[in-house]
């Protein structure tokens, strides 16, 4: 066995960037992700264990009984570890001082979800009002500086002048996209009784999304944040003169898009008759390390492994002793250089099999083992350069 | 922002377990999906075993299932070579080879070099990394087996299997890491007739109750080995007052290995299985960096939004004190190259009467 250091050349780290395609597609308040459809189960209407509309984020317990189910815990100890689900208090009051086991849930479950802010200011200007409106304005004011921050992509995200009406905002979870949704990539339907009404697109590669059919072909109907996963919809204008009820009985638009998704809109019979579409493609990286390992001419012909050399002529067991000697007897290195004969042995030549390549560090302790599919014939005239990826 | 160098003192790697419990029921394993949850193979080495049915994408795996006869077991006319194989090949990785170059057997009690006898027959379970993870944790893991002499009715009477004081006692002579006994116990907790045959050489005593050697469980690996002679009756482990059936027709599991192929035996003894369930372990290794902002620390800010018309702007008078919000920790190399941040759920304010030590935590 040989070490062999790696030069500055024979490492390289890469990025491999995917972009999975994401669908969702919202009915009467149902949210179909990716085009799946809900499996009823022996315990639930949906064999994932977690309601309709989201996905579960492990996909453990699937079809298992409430006790059955596999769930995760800790034992409480001093460096005060706990789940995020438990309050600080809880952790305080609710457990012995250390031993006790502190348990979790599975069954994580993730989903899009829809807020209408009516008005911006609603904080301000009614702060006793109603709590969702209050709330969804929270939401909406907390981007604020996010929304302002993109302004070098488009004029569109000035939140002063565009988000203080109406706005529809749309919160996707990075478990979706990964680190941001790919620029160009998004796609905004909108269905009335299965026919498209309206569609919105990304095409400007910059937030901007612009209708491209419907009744406002060309009008900025709001914008994407790309990193945050978030949607903006503003505009107002009918896509649809039909009266559908959606927060009330009104004509369809763009802030009413997605209603019924996680929003607590009420399902009624006319709402049954607009869907959407939303589709985009996520971002997501991958870092690989590539190594150059080495086999050069004339060296790693050569094995430590015992099988190297030929058992016929002297055994490892054989050896002479004496009251002032040890001496192993002489063994010979096993010939096994291909030939056309079976009558007489080919010239001797030093051949080995590469079967593996040991990584390690500059201690010397072992990191990582590469198997080779089959084992590489090493001659004396031979060289190889094995290509080792590491996923990291 | 400023920097300040962190001490030898100021760093400290901790190791947290996190543990699931994993309950595996034994109608998920045999019953409640009309085996659309097993898959064999066209090799016939193994069967795998999924909680729901395989053609689903939902369904996860949870372990393989096999058997395995050593060349001094039981002469065998069907897979003959492949149940040699799969005993050699499990040994081998998780026994290892003695002085000689030998594949070592699974030892009943683990003294490789001691009395203790060797299992011939066994089945093997690797467990799926997805439940096992980083390691089964020690003394959770428990097996209850079926032991009706009947075929048709095998959970009347039952035995519990498992690595009882495993958390103190293991061993370590492994290549594939630490292992433990497992033993049988009655099931039915001492009351009536004992499942065991008390005057067995394989009984015990561990932790003062009597127990009998049934298998070896690999922590590591995840990996369990059942001697075969647990649905033997009458093989010097199993009383139950009658011949266990241990196929449809009746037959016994000495004569069944023999004659019966991987996938067949497999099906069998997995409907004996009335219930598995351990807990795992993930080790979750993290550094704690604590940065220390001192009284006289992190007091400015060169934030483009500190001063306004070249002034402070949290100061109305010059004898103010200087105030900041801390809203984020940087952390750096030795180059001064930023390495990863820490934010802040809420800024915290920081001015000369004030000192914190924040915790950063950074978990791979």
């Amino acid at each position: 066995m040989s070490y062999y250091k790696f030069k500055q050349n024979d490492i390289f780290i890469n990025t491999i960037e995917a972009n999975p395609d994401v669908k969702f597609y919202i009915q009467s308040g149902s949210i179909y992700i990716n085009d799946t459809n809900y499996i009823s189960g022996a315990y639930s209407d949906n064999i994932t264990g977690v309601p309709k509309n989201f996905i579960s984020v492990y996909e453990y317990n699937i079809n298992r009984d409430e006790d059955q189910r596999i769930y995760p815990f800790i034992v409480k100890g001093g460096q005060k570890n706990t789940f995020k689900n438990l309050s600080k208090t809880d952790w305080n009051t609710q457990f012995n001082y250390s031993g006790n086991q502190i348990t979790s849930s599975y069954n994580l479950s993730s989903s899009i979800t829809r807020y209408l802010v009516a008005n911006v200011n609603t904080v301000t200007t009614h702060p006793l009002g109603n709590r969702t409106d209050r709330l969804n304005s929270f939401f909406l004011r907390s981007l604020k500086n996010v929304i302002n921050h993109y302004r070098y992509m488009s004029p569109h995200y000035d939140f002063d002048e565009y988000y203080t009406g109406p706005t529809n905002l749309i919160s996707i979870p990075s478990l979706f996209y990964g680190s941001s949704i790919k620029k160009g990539s998004v796609s905004l339907k909108y269905y009335i009784s299965g026919t498209l009404a309206a569609e919105a697109v990304d095409s400007r590669f910059n937030g901007e999304l612009v209708q491209v059919s419907g009744s406002t072909v060309g009008s900025i109907v709001g914008t994407v944040l790309y990193n945050e996963g978030i949607l903006l919809l503003t505009s107002s204008a009918a896509i649809d003169s039909t009266a559908i009820d959606y927060e009330s009985s009104v004509e369809s638009s763009w802030i009413r898009f997605g209603f019924g998704a996680n929003d607590g809109g009420t399902i009624a019979n006319t709402t049954l008759s607009a869907s959407y579409s939303i589709d985009f493609k996520g971002t997501s990286h991958l870092q690989t390390m590539t190594m150059m390992a080495k086999a050069p001419v004339s060296q790693l012909n050569h094995s430590n492994n015992p099988t190297y050399l030929s058992n016929s002529v002297g055994s490892l067991k054989n050896v002479s002793t004496g009251s002032y000697e040890y001496t192993e007897g002489r063994r010979y290195i096993k010939n096994i250089v291909s030939a056309s004969y079976t009558d007489e042995p080919p010239p001797f030549a030093k051949e080995t099999y590469i079967s593996k390549i040991i990584l390690y560090d500059k201690d010397r302790n072992p990191i990582g083992v590469a198997k080779l599919a089959t084992p590489i014939r090493k001659t004396t005239e031979r060289e190889f350069i094995f290509k080792l990826k590491l996923d990291l | 922002m400023t920097y300040k160098p962190l001490n030898a003192s100021d760093t400290v790697s901790t190791r947290t377990l996190l543990h699931e419990a994993i309950p595996l029921t034994g109608t998920i394993v045999s019953g409640t999906y009309s085996d659309e949850n097993i898959k064999n193979f066209a090799h016939g080495m193994f069967q795998s075993v999924y909680d729901y049915p395989y053609l689903s994408s939902s369904a996860n795996h949870i372990f393989d299932l096999t058997l395995g006869v050593h060349a001094q077991g039981l002469a065998t006319s069907v897979q003959t070579s492949k149940k040699k194989n799969i005993y050699n090949q499990m040994a081998q990785v998780l026994m290892g080879y003695d002085a000689t170059g030998s594949v070592q057997k699974f030892d009943e009690d683990g003294d490789l070099l001691g009395s203790g006898q060797k299992l011939n027959e066994v089945f093997i379970v690797p467990f799926s990394r997805l439940l096992s993870k980083d390691e089964i944790k020690k003394e959770t893991f428990e097996l209850t087996l079926g032991v009706m002499p009947s075929y048709f009715d095998p959970m009347e009477r039952t035995l519990v299997i498992s690595d009882y004081g495993a958390s103190t006692e293991y061993r370590v002579n492994s290549p594939v890491g630490e292992y433990g006994i497992l033993y049988a116990r009655d099931g039915r907790l001492n009351t009536g007739s004992s499942n065991l045959d008390a005057s067995s050489t394989h009984k015990v005593s561990v932790g003062g109750v009597d127990s009998w050697y049934a298998g070896l469980l690999f922590y590591q690996a995840g990996v369990m080995v059942l001697t075969a002679s647990l649905l033997q009756n009458g093989g010097d482990l199993l009383d139950v007052g009658a011949t266990l059936e241990f196929e449809r027709d009746g037959t016994t599991i000495d004569a069944s290995i023999p004659t019966t192929s991987i996938s067949g035996a497999a099906d069998d003894f997995r409907r004996r299985i009335k219930n598995i369930q351990f807990n795992n372990t993930t080790e979750l290794n993290s550094t704690v960096y604590f940065c220390r902002a001192n009284h006289n620390e992190f007091n400015y800010s060169s934030n483009p939004t500190y001063v306004n018309e070249s002034k402070v702007r949290v100061k109305t008078q010059a004898t103010d004190d200087p105030v900041s919000y801390i809203t984020t920790v940087g952390l750096y190399n030795d180059n001064n190259e930023l390495m990863g941040t820490a934010k802040l759920s809420e800024p915290l304010k920081k001015n000369p009467s004030t000192e914190y030590t924040i915790r950063v935590r950074l978990d791979y």
